[in-house]
């Protein structure tokens, strides 16, 4: 066997993969693994068929083991509903991290920490509890709080909130995979109380203690902490908790944001310059190595054990042990052999995607280096035939760097390579810059680290040294941060994408491995390889062709205002119409927008200039100027709506004016009419109709009384199968009689608060509609999606079911029963 | 008393009972340690797997170098006829000894050079990966070569100790180990002569050999050693042993040194030797 823990692990992993899949009880899975265990020992013949049958079953045993509550106390078996109130007492498992968040250009502070239960107090009852709950407490907690402190907390207990999109990060999934289902939000640090008096109190871990002292060194003689030195910590010290978005943005779009995790690149560098350093001092290879193992995993308990800084090490660890018992290993072997650890440290781990980044682009390293190295050098050096004693200096100056040019580049294509579908899945994003970017920038990371470690290591005994180090470290990161924000600025350095199947992940993968084991070589095994790289290819060109052609509207869950994004057959037509406040746009539209593979706004509609529709205009524009913004010709005296009409001039945007009667792309404009003259901006919101097929879908937005009667006096006739509006306004049943005469099968209500939907909705339900619509709010069903294929519009919300409208089958519907006539005139004595 | 090496262990038994009873007790013993050896060892496989490092199919294991036998085929065996100084090999049949054209002339100091294998792409691949990327675990195939070629050599008997070509010191410490060292300390066991790693010092940073022509390798590395320990290589006849021979220049040098602190015979044995200037 070349790769004997490559099916090991494989198998394990597919046990863990099993179990969530089909999650049956942990007694059950025991049983599994007890019966393959006993049928391996007697079977002697199938053993092999027998061990792999234990493998999987001991991989779905640890993960259930892992994933279900055992405890009667466990904390999980709790129903919370919306949440309680309650005060928890427990210990900190870790020491909280601070995040600092710029909203408005105002930065706030939050705290993030996770505590095991002791107990918890709810209403007068006192509850024996146990399990992990997460605490995020607004503001900056006192350095007094760290990891095995005694604390009680009061505050609001409930589960994690589901994500308001598909395609949105989901928080509930990635900390229940951690074993975490409850979330606790306190109001201020006021809430948390120490449980022991001063004396009592456990020391701080040495790890904390450690990372207080080397940030100190490391900005030891800088004139002020800045976000270079900033940056210089997260890189060396793991300490994420100090980024910020707008600090890591350049780094992500360049391809570079990998610098920030604790990885192989700083595990490697680590080791080498430890192992020189040892190999100085000690002589002996034994001991030599071993030092520095010990040494290299202090290094990994520092940075917070992240998971690629685990795998690295444990990688390490192998090269070492090989070094040091004089035994060969192989980069794919000892990266399957991390992986197996990892994942009986923690089997849901397969789950997270730092796990799945770390070891695709190491699997991609192993398989794929290489050859492109071999491929580049072919044709980057000169003659090989000629002997090296026959070349001339500068021939043998330009071999030299095409060897190194070569061995640069394959790696970063390499890495690209292994981490293209998981950063396209899971950050919807490729960015080609990084190709050639990672050759400029992991060099200078490397200087920084090794001005980090010069600095460290003087500090004790040179500070003058430290002080030179650290000079020295901030000069190559501010040379890596202007390198990041050239390189993201270049005109294709990156772009966003929609995700992928997740098939195509499985293909691409079990490719790259059937490389990795070398199955290309052997003519039956060939065909598996050259099959999944032909199902791979060719479902990502399906799925490119398939997102090209699709038509879909989506309606995003804002709570006031609205944000509406129309993606139509190819690009020219994509259209978003308004955009929600500050917090929304940045919060929920723009992550949206990303994951929706979004590069570029075609056109911004504005329906009317209100602050909860426009407010938000300058963080969407920041990030996605729009090609044209379509308005309404007689405006609006909304500050914001002026101030975008100033940008948009500025900027030399193209605006399209328009009124009733115009249509642009699939929307026709039905109301308000030019020169109409209504003096409220709601009576002038932009109403349009949308044909798809027979189906007609009617977007009403915050049309109120006048703006209704007018329109219905225009169009008295007007169908609408769909009918989507904002919330509705305090004048409510004359729009209820409108919207009765259009017949709609189903009404969407987008912008509802959570604190008023029960009441407008029960309003809306209550009213006696002739079609008997559907009646669905985003307060409820978070995003609703409407796709239209095959004639028929499929209407799919976040929560809850699909529904399907058929235009066909719903026209008896538009026969009225109830006579309309004169619908103005009845709307306007209501 | 009895001495039963074991690998692992060195067994000392004195022989004060029955010898049928010694005899079990060791073979006993030595089950014991293969049992605990395989235990060890199975885990180890996994992260390590025993498979040839050359054409990375077949198995090899770790007593093979992690060459497989297929793979040590392919390296072509220095076999008579060869030149009786220099050793390099011929082709066609010389039944009596001869000098090969290159040797005319030349004043070697060591009394013969003898090599294992030619150096050929493999041989060389494998000597880089020894010297500069730290693949000992290639010694146990370096260690058989050596000692199949020694085990038909006439001088045999008139070894007294085996010597290495030394590294200078701060290539030592760069590269770790020596690779002559660690080769020559293994013939010396494998002979059962004492080995003298530190009578032999490098005392001139010498830059790499491999781009310079016969004559600027002679000159390279003249006055590049010297012997430190005078006594214990007085009036002996020395095995002195390096990776590989290609024109002779570096051996040359140390020989002479020898010589000059009354080294009576000096032996040269290489486990390649270069064909290309």
């Amino acid at each position: 066997m070349h790769h004997p823990m490559l099916k090991i692990t494989l198998a394990f992993a597919g046990g863990i993969w099993l179990n969530n899949l089909l999650p049956l009880p942990i007694g059950l899975w025991m049983v599994c693994f007890l019966g393959t265990g006993l049928c391996f020992i007697l079977m002697k013949r199938s053993r092999p068929c027998w061990l792999i049958a234990m493998l999987i079953t001991s991989g779905a045993c640890l993960h259930a083991m892992h994933t279900r509550p055992v405890h009667p106390a466990d904390v999980r078996h709790l129903d919370l509903g919306e949440g309680w109130y309650v005060t928890v007492e427990g210990v900190l498992t870790e020491t909280p991290r601070q995040k600092t968040s710029r909203i408005n250009g105002q930065e706030t502070h939050s705290n993030l920490a996770t505590l095991h239960l002791t107990q918890l107090a709810h209403a007068t009852d006192l509850i024996p509890a146990t399990g992990q709950i997460r605490v995020r407490t607004s503001g900056m907690l006192p350095a007094s709080f760290y990891k095995g402190i005694p604390v009680r907390i009061t505050g609001v207990l409930t589960p994690p909130a589901r994500p308001i999109a598909g395609g949105l990060f989901d928080y509930r999934t990635y900390l229940e995979q951690q074993g975490i289902h409850h979330i606790l939000y306190a109001d201020s640090t006021n809430a948390w109380t120490i449980q022991m008096t001063e004396q009592d109190l456990p020391k701080r871990p040495w790890t904390d203690q450690f990372r207080i002292w080397a940030m100190n060194v490391l900005s030891h003689g800088l004139p002020e902490m800045d976000e270079a030195t900033q940056l210089r910590g997260a890189m060396v010290l793991g300490l994420k908790s100090w980024l910020n978005e707008d600090m890591i943005e350049p780094f992500r779009w360049s391809g570079s944001m990998h610098l920030f995790a604790i990885s192989g690149l700083h595990v490697a560098m680590v080791t080498g310059l430890l192992l020189a350093g040892m190999q100085w001092v000690i002589r002996s290879r034994w001991h030599a190595g071993t030092w520095t193992l010990v040494a290299m995993w202090c290094y990994v308990a520092i940075t917070g054990w992240q998971t690629s800084a685990i795998r690295a090490g444990i990688m390490t660890s192998v090269m070492l042990s090989g070094w040091i018992l004089k035994k060969p290993y192989t980069l794919l072997n000892s990266l399957f052999t991390a992986a197996w650890f990892v994942l009986i440290w923690q089997p849901t781990q397969l789950f997270q995607i730092g796990f799945q980044l770390s070891f695709g682009v190491v699997l991609g390293l192993a398989t794929t280096s290489e050859p492109i190295r071999q491929f580049l050098s072919k044709r980057l050096e000169s003659d090989p035939w000629i002997l090296k004693e026959r070349l001339s200096a500068p021939q043998r100056c330009r071999n030299w760097c095409a060897r190194k040019l070569a061995a640069a580049l394959s790696v970063s294509m390499a890495a690209w390579i292994g981490s293209l579908p998981i950063i396209w899945q899971q950050f919807h994003l490729v960015t080609p810059v990084g190709l050639a970017g990672n050759i400029l920038m992991v060099p200078l990371a490397g200087a920084t680290i090794t001005c980090a470690m010069g600095s460290l290591a003087c500090a004790t005994w040179a500070p003058w040294l430290t002080e030179l180090f650290n000079h020295s470290g901030w000069f190559w990161m501010e040379c890596m941060m202007r390198m990041g924000q050239w390189m993201s600025s270049l005109p294709l350095s990156h772009f966003h994408v929609s995700p992928l199947p997740a098939s195509v992940l499985w293909y691409y993968y079990a490719f790259l491995v059937l490389i990795a084991m070398g199955c290309q070589k052997h003519i039956w095994r060939r065909r598996a390889v050259y099959g999944c790289g032909a199902l791979t290819l060719l479902l990502v060109l399906t799925h490119i062709e398939l997102s090209w052609r699709k038509q879909e509207i989506s309606l995003l869950p804002i709570e006031d205002g609205d944000a509406i994004w129309m993606n139509q057959a190819g690009e020219l037509h994509d259209s978003l119409i308004d955009g929600g406040s500050g917090r929304t746009v940045l919060r929920t539209l723009i992550p949206f927008l990303e994951s929706r593979g979004v590069n570029r706004l075609n056109d911004l509609w504005i329906s009317h200039g209100d602050a909860d529709h426009i407010g938000g205009y300058e963080d969407l524009v920041h990030r996605y100027p729009p090609q044209r913004i379509v308005s309404f010709k007689d405006g609006y005296r909304s500050p914001y709506y002026k101030s975008l009409l100033a940008t948009a001039e500025t900027n030399g945007w193209k605006m399209e004016l328009i009124g009733e009667g115009i249509s642009i792309g699939q929307m026709k404009i039905l109301h308000p009419p030019i020169g109409s003259g209504f003096r409220r901006a709601d009576d002038t919101n932009l109403v349009g109709l949308v044909q798809w097929g027979d189906c007609q879908i009617l977007f009403a937005g915050d049309l109120s009384r006048d703006g209704v009667i007018a329109l219905s006096n225009r169009h008295p006739n007007l169908h609408a199968d769909i009918l989507v509006i904002n919330r509705p306004k305090e004048d409510i049943s004359p729009n209820y009689y409108w919207m009765d005469s259009l017949g709609p099968h189903l009404i969407l209500v987008t912008g509802i608060a959570p604190d008023r939907r029960d009441r407008w909705i029960g309003q809306l339900k209550k009213h006696p509609f002739q079609s008997n619509p559907i009646i669905w709010d985003t307060g409820t069903r978070k995003m609703i999606r409407l796709e239209f294929a095959k004639g028929v519009v499929r209407v799919i919300p976040t929560e809850g079911e699909p529904v399907v409208i058929h235009p066909a089958a719903a026209a008896p519907g538009r026969e009225r029963t109830r006579d309309y006539g004169l619908l103005g005139s009845t709307i306007s004595n209501l | 008393m009895l001495v039963l090496d074991l690998g692992w262990i060195k067994v000392f038994y004195y022989q004060d009972r029955e010898e049928s009873e010694l005899v079990s007790r060791i073979l006993h013993l030595k089950n014991l340690t293969d049992t605990c050896r395989t235990w060890i060892e199975a885990p180890l496989r996994l992260i390590f797997p025993d498979v040839c490092q050359v054409c990375m199919d077949a198995a090899a294991s770790a007593g093979e170098g992690y060459v497989c036998e297929r793979c040590v085929g392919s390296l072509r065996r220095i076999q008579s006829p060869f030149c009786r100084r220099c050793g390099l090999p011929f082709d066609g049949e010389i039944s009596s000894g001869f000098e090969c054209p290159n040797c005319h002339g030349v004043r070697f100091f060591f009394e013969s050079a003898k090599s294992s294998v030619v150096a050929n792409t493999l041989m060389l691949d494998l000597l880089h990966r020894f010297k500069y990327q730290g693949c000992l675990w290639l010694e146990p195939l370096f260690e058989r070569l050596f000692l199949e070629m020694l085990s038909n050599d006439h001088m045999r008997q008139n070894w007294d100790c085996v010597l290495p070509v030394p590294l200078h010191s701060v290539r030592q410490r760069e590269r770790g180990y020596n690779q002559s060292a660690l080769l020559a300390e293994k013939v010396a066991s494998g002979l059962d002569l004492p080995f003298y790693g530190k009578v032999l010092k490098r005392i001139a940073p010498t830059p790499s050999q491999t781009m310079l022509n016969r004559s600027e390798r002679a000159e390279n590395v003249a006055n590049a050693f010297c012997v430190t320990g005078d006594k214990a290589v007085t009036s002996k006849c020395v095995l002195l042993i390096d990776d590989v021979l290609t024109t002779g220049a570096t051996t040359n040098a140390c020989a002479k040194v020898l010589l000059k602190a009354g080294v009576r015979v000096v032996s040269v044995r290489t486990l390649a030797r270069g064909l290309g200037i």
